[in-house]
């Protein structure tokens, strides 16, 4: 058996927190559990007597579970911080663990799963209900492509430049004088270079290869 | 080109007054100097600058009726050769003189005749102008929040010209408004700013009646210590400065300053000093004389000209004629001045009514995002809550349940994850956390990955020009609505395979560029369609506008959205 534990929870939503703090006593190795309501509260609580582990919720009074991880981990680099939570939004996920978090939960995981992510001391661990979320994103591509500028002919670049300082096609057309058919023509010819299919694409590699 | 200045437009608190830039001393020997080089100048381009500054000298000494003649010589001679920029500029000027003679119509109207005029030409110079006049004329007619919109627009334009004097103006009309507005702190705080802009101009003039207007702030305020200070430092530019008109101005703050610290003395010798002042200016009696300006002006005009006419038609005895050539003159200005008063109000109509179909607007997306913000909170903190407690209680009795239950119980933990989910993304698509905690950019994000990740449609996302600094709330939901429902409308509609987004922010500028690789449709006839007639609507609401290109030749849609800041 490992060493005992103490764990603290700040949940607001009282009953759920009640729950899940039952369902965690069921661990044999958990020694102490304590409850919070806020942020601040667990946080006060920690400065007096430092747990093992924290869990945090995300929508809390007074400090929400984002602050209260900051603060902590700004005070307590080494504390293990598991954010306990039902939304499952990528972005704000990894701004958890971006700010020190070492695990991201639902609060409906199973009991296997917080003692897995009680004693994975290295690992960040997520979830399954998580982790069906994340691993649903691929990447979009970010390999940044290398264009040769000098394949464009003077009216294209002209017609790219002013693409990207934001005109319409359409007025890029009554600017320089020409059709808009003509101005079209110009730019699926540019997106054809640079082997891209839009004309934001197109506008951000310009940037990227500072060809503007 | 050598263009004829616009004359400076202030606001002064409390008290309207002139802003004499040149000691009155010189001003008959001015305008005499001024007047032999019109008698003898030929050049149009000439003539209209000698008019303007005729017009601007008789402006400063509050001549209004005098320097309303020359402006309108110089507007003609503009308005005859053709020149836009000079037209802009005496359209401008006529419209403070207006405002001076507290003819709020008339100088409304040539404000933006001004403005049309300088749009065309993108004059940023003029536009500043103009929308300065604009902003005082409304600062007068107590509109203030029409009156801030438009300070706003000219200190924008101040700021891309680095007018110094300009920005100066500017932000003591600003702290003005402030004051009068009530918001006091602000207002001084405004004005005092606007000192700063002063140091690279090198005129006791412009500092002495800048000084003055701070201290009266404070001493209206209460803020006796301070505005002493101000008041002091005027003294010290006194013996430098001729100008009764600003003199007077000086003692009556004085005045107004020993009335407060209950010096009954004091203020009693300085309001004798203010009163002095006053009467030695030479004041027109602008009011009534200028109250049947508009047309008694021009009537008298018109009148000089006939009388000259009218020797000549004698010396030829064609006297009869005379009388038809009044009448029709007369009938003409009439008429003239019918229709433009019906054109004023039908204007003014119009106007109405686009305020009152934006307020409209205002309030129904403002409440559609306060109510989609509540839900989206109770059905996250409320329910999903508390369908999570009732799993943890479901859990428990299965733990001690006989073996034969099981199964239902398993189905039914099920079920409950199914609610649970469907629950949470309810709450998602009516009001993502990440839009509220973490910004336009990563919600755009995770919604582009959500909704066509989901649905097999590559997507690409770009954004540029972006700091870390948030922008305001209403842009940040306004355009997150936009993106969504430009991408519902792609999957509902367009069967496309690929989805490209870019976000750009350029010079206090949002542009979007969204395109699809699908069937795309005709712009005119879907334009009427529901989606994009709440699209329109939200873009219109913040004032951005859009543009569709979709065809056949090109494949796909692509929708270009611009949104100022």
């Amino acid at each position: 058996m490992n060493q005992p534990l103490t764990i603290y929870i700040a949940d607001d939503h009282k009953i759920l927190a009640q729950a899940l703090g039952g369902l965690i006593q069921q661990l044999p190795e958990v020694e102490e559990l304590k409850i919070f309501h806020d942020g601040k509260q667990l946080f006060d609580a920690c400065q007096e007597n430092l747990p093992d582990i924290v869990c945090l919720d995300i929508e809390m009074p007074n400090w929400d579970g984002r602050k209260t991880l900051v603060e902590l981990k700004a005070l307590f680099p080494e504390l293990r911080c598991l954010v306990l939570s039902m939304y499952n939004e990528k972005e704000l996920i990894d701004d958890c663990i971006k700010k020190g978090a070492a695990g991201y939960l639902n609060k409906d995981c199973t009991l296997e799963e917080l003692k897995e992510a009680f004693e994975s001391s290295n690992d960040i661990y997520f979830s399954k209900g998580v982790l069906k979320h994340l691993s649903g994103y691929s990447q979009s591509s970010q390999k940044d492509e290398l264009i040769d500028p000098t394949s464009l002919t003077e009216r294209e670049f002209e017609v790219l430049k002013l693409l990207c300082e934001g005109m319409t096609p359409k007025e890029i057309a009554s600017k320089i004088h020409l059709s808009p058919r003509t101005v079209e023509t110009h730019k699926t010819s540019i997106m054809n270079k640079f082997g891209v299919n839009s004309v934001g694409k197109l506008i951000s590699v310009a940037y990227k290869n500072k060809i503007v | 080109m050598t263009g004829t200045k616009s004359i400076n437009n202030w606001i002064h608190l409390v008290i309207t007054c002139l802003i004499v830039l040149l000691p009155l001393a010189d001003f008959a020997q001015t305008i005499e100097q001024l007047k032999k080089k019109v008698a003898t100048e030929k050049k149009p381009v000439e003539l209209i600058k000698l008019h303007s500054d005729i017009g601007t000298e008789y402006y400063r000494k509050g001549d209004f009726v005098s320097s309303h003649e020359h402006f309108l010589e110089s507007l003609k001679i503009a308005e005859k050769i053709g020149d836009e920029h000079n037209c802009a500029v005496s359209y401008n000027n006529l419209s403070i003189v207006y405002l001076n003679t507290e003819k709020y119509e008339k100088a409304e109207f040539y404000a933006k005749k001004s403005l049309n005029l300088s749009k065309k030409l993108n004059d940023k110079e003029h536009l500043a102008n103009a929308y300065n006049t604009l902003g005082n004329i409304h600062y007068m007619k107590m509109e203030d929040s029409l009156s801030l919109h438009f300070y706003k627009k000219a200190i924008h334009y101040r700021k891309i010209m680095n007018d110094s004097l300009g920005l100066f103006i500017q932000y003591k009309n600003l702290g003005a408004l402030y004051f009068e507005m009530g918001d006091t702190l602000k207002g001084i705080d405004y004005m005092e700013g606007s000192l700063s802009y002063l140091k690279s101009v090198d005129d006791n003039l412009e500092w002495f009646s800048a000084y003055l207007t701070v201290a009266e702030a404070h001493v209206y305020q209460g803020n006796l210590e301070k505005g002493k200070d101000y008041i002091d430092s005027c003294k010290m530019l006194l013996p430098r400065i001729s100008a009764h008109q600003m003199i007077d101005d000086y003692y009556y703050v004085l005045h107004q300053y020993y009335q407060k610290k209950n010096n009954h003395e004091q203020a009693l010798v300085s309001y004798k000093l203010y009163e002095k002042y006053k009467d030695s200016v030479e004041n027109l009696e602008k009011h009534q004389q200028i109250s049947e300006l508009g047309v008694k002006y021009e009537t008298e005009k018109k009148e000089q000209r006939i009388s000259l006419q009218n020797k000549l038609l004698k010396e030829e005895e064609h006297s009869k004629n005379l009388i038809l050539i009044i009448s029709g003159i007369l009938l003409f200005l009439l008429l003239t001045t019918f229709f433009m008063y019906r054109y004023i109000q039908k204007n003014r109509m119009v106007r109405l009514e686009k305020e009152h179909t934006e307020a409209i607007l205002t309030e129904i997306i403002n409440t559609e995002e306060k109510e989609r913000n509540r839900i989206a909170k109770d059905l996250h903190d409320g329910i999903v809550q508390d369908i999570t407690s009732l799993k943890f209680m479901l859990n428990a009795i299965q733990a001690e349940a006989p073996t034969k239950l099981h199964p239902s119980l398993s189905q039914l933990n099920e079920e409950i994850d199914k609610i649970s989910s469907e629950v949470r993304e309810l709450s998602y698509q009516m009001m993502p956390i990440t839009l509220k905690e973490l910004g336009l950019l990563k919600a755009l994000e995770e919604m582009m990955n959500r909704n066509l990740n989901h649905n097999k449609i590559d997507f690409e996302f770009n954004a540029l020009g972006f700091s870390d600094e948030r922008l305001p709330e209403k842009i940040e939901v306004t355009v997150y609505r936009i993106c969504q429902e430009l991408i519902n409308n792609t999957l509902k509609h367009s069967s496309a395979t690929s989805v490209s987004l870019l976000v750009q922010l350029h010079q206090n500028m949002l542009q979007l560029t969204f395109e699809d690789d699908g069937v795309g449709f005709d712009v005119e006839n879907v334009k009427k369609g529901i989606g994009l007639d709440s699209l329109t609507s939200r873009i219109a609401w913040i004032k951005g506008s859009l543009e569709f290109d979709s065809s056949e030749i090109t494949k796909g849609t692509t929708a270009f959205i611009r949104i100022p800041l």
